[in-house]
Order: C-alpha cells, then sequence, then structure tokens
C-alpha cells in the first residue's frame, strides 16, 4: 500500500494518514498523533530537517549498525488499535519488531520500503459511519499525496 | 573530563508551547536548560515518571530495536553547542563475528567451528538532537554525560538571570 494522504481529523483532535492499495481499491484510514502525523509528512515531502528528528534517529542508528528495514506490515486491528511489524535484517539474521504503524509508515517512507497490510486488518468489518465517511471522502480531502 | 548528569525537572515554557529539560550534576551545582518540542519533552517525561504505554512509543520503538539487535546503548554525550542549538551523540556498543579463520592444514576449506569466532565489540557513534538521545537513555538507564566544553559555554548571563528570576509555581505540573 502507499500513503495517499494525510489529514486533520478535527472532531478527534488528531490526524489520519490514509493507505490505499495499489489497485486503489483497498482503502485504510489510521489515526495517528500530531508528532507521527509530522513524522510522516516530513518524509512524504522529503524535507529534511537540520537535525535529525526522532525516526531520523532511528533511521541513523539502523543504518550505522548495517541493519537493513526490508518491509514493514500493518497486520491486525486489536480493540481500535492497528498493530504493525518491521521486518529487518541485521548481521544475516531476519528479525521482526513490534511498533505503532505510525511509527512503522514513517520509518518505511526514510527506508524507502514497502509497506504492506495484512487480509484481516483491511477485512475487518468498520463501523457504519466509517462506511459513510469513507463514501463522503472526496478525491481532494486526499491532499496531493493523491496520482 | 565528561560530567554525568541527571535529568532533575520537565517543565512548561509559560512563554511559548515547548517543554524545558532541567539537567543537573550530581552535586546540583551545574544547570543545564534544554528547550525540547512537545513530542521529545513527553517522551521525557513519560520515562521519568514510569509512565508506560499499551503500545510502544517511538523512543520505546528505538529501545525496542537496540535490544532485539543486541547493540546496547553505552551512554549518551551532550558534546557541543552552536549558537543555541546542542548537539548530542548515543555511543552504541555493536559486536561483529570476527572474520573467518584461515583454513588449517588437511582442511580443503577453512570451517567455522563454534568457538573460533572471536567477537570484536566495536564502538558505534550516532549524532542525535539532546532530545532524543536523553529519553533513549532513560529508557535504557544509560548514564547522560556532558563536555566540560558545553557546560562552559551555555552560562550566558541573559540565561541564568531569566532562570532565577523563574518561581517555583512557573514550573507547572511537569515538575517531578
Amino acid at each position: 500500500m502507499k500513503v495517499r494522504g494525510l489529514m486533520f481529523d478535527p472532531y478527534n483532535n488528531a490526524y489520519i494518514i490514509i493507505l490505499r492499495g495499489e489497485e486503489n481499491t483497498d482503502v485504510l484510514p489510521i489515526w495517528v498523533g500530531r508528532p507521527e502525523a509530522n513524522a510522516i509528512s516530513l518524509a512524504l515531502e522529503g524535507i529534511f530537517t537540520p537535525r535529525p528528528m526522532t525516526h531520523d534517529l532511528i533511521k541513523s542508528v539502523l543504518d550505522t549498525a548495517d541493519a537493513k528495514i526490508i518491509s514493514i506490515v500493518v497486520t491486525e486491528l486489536k480493540e481500535n488499535t492497528y498493530l504493525s511489524k518491521i521486518h529487518l535484517t541485521y548481521q544475516d539474521s531476519e528479525f521482526t519488531i513490534d511498533s505503532r504503524p505510525s511509527d512503522a509508515i514513517a520509518l518505511a517512507l526514510r527506508a524507502d520500503v514497502p509497506i504492506f497490510v495484512a487480509e484481516e486488518a483491511i477485512k475487518k468489518p468498520s463501523s457504519e459511519e466509517l462506511d459513510r465517511w469513507l463514501e463522503n471522502l472526496r478525491p481532494e480531502d486526499f491532499g496531493k499525496y493523491d496520482t | 573530563m565528561n560530567i554525568p548528569l541527571k535529568v532533575d525537572a520537565v517543565v512548561a515554557d509559560p512563554n511559548s508551547g515547548a517543554q524545558i529539560v532541567i539537567l543537573k550534576d550530581e552535586q546540583n551545582l551545574e544547570l543545564l536548560p534544554i528547550w525540547v518540542g512537545m513530542g521529545e519533552g513527553n517522551a521525557i517525561r513519560f520515562a521519568l515518571e514510569g509512565i508506560t504505554s499499551p503500545r510502544p512509543l517511538t523512543h520505546d520503538l528505538l529501545k525496542d530495536f537496540l535490544n532485539h539487535l543486541k547493540i546496547p546503548l553505552e551512554k549518551i554525550l551532550i558534546h557541543s553547542i552552536s549558537g543555541t542549538t546542542y548537539y548530542a551523540s548515543l555511543h552504541l556498543i555493536q559486536t561483529r563475528p570476527a572474520a573467518t579463520t584461515a583454513a588449517q592444514p588437511d582442511e580443503a576449506v577453512a570451517e567455522n567451528k563454534p568457538g573460533d569466532l572471536s567477537e570484536e565489540p566495536e564502538e558505534l557513534t550516532v549524532d542525535a538532537r539532546p532530545s532524543d538521545a536523553i529519553a533513549l537513555a532513560l529508557r535504557m538507564g544509560v548514564p547522560i554525560y556532558v563536555t566540560e566544553d558545553v557546560l562552559r559555554k551555555k552560562g550566558a548571563e541573559n540565561l541564568d538571570a531569566w532562570l532565577e528570576k523563574l518561581k517555583p509555581k512557573d514550573f507547572g505540573p511537569y515538575d517531578v
């Protein structure tokens, strides 16, 4: 999936990351806090800050240690919270690290690696309210990230 | 000589929305205030107050990486200041498997027998903002150091005067 939008949700005073499948059929909105939305937005815009932000630091620690992020997967929805895993290789071994999707996405964008979503995470029956909201979203709402 | 510091408190700057991390040396003689953003201030405060969240926050994630990859953090060092920006570094210890031993006589190919690999620890240094470094150091229980140079340079008279004017009540609810 790719990050297709980043919006502000005034009702919850939070930000929403919109992930969209390659065929534009599956849409996954993920609510995140401001620091995470900021981190993701900086990566999307290709903006480099004068000093390394937290996700830049994580990336740079991994680079210095010669560890490589291979991909991230948003795995499941548990009690309204998405879980996610970061796959990496280090010294000929593979590791899987539990993380929040926001952090995983922020890192995936910096490492330029694929973002996957597990079937279970998409197929979860969403509430009617969410369906209506999604149906009402106009292409413009997705911001400039929609191609 | 590097001076060890402890995080004394995280306070809210009444003038801006920023937070200030107050570092002190062990004798409480030196005081180093560092302005940080909301995310980092919260991360440091949570670590100080022992607040955990159900899902790993960003600095918890960094800690998890280091623990899983077995790359311990030895210390963090606030090593320079340029203008109003402090620079810090993470000091990590990486252990790499040593190169394989040469083929012994009677062997066609060099074999790695268990116990042959000698591990060589290597120190890795990663540039960081002090806020991130402190947030990580607190989570990993490692020392925070500052160079004498930084302590000398930060002592601007204006700053000391401003700090003296701050009354305890200005520190708000974040005081530990």
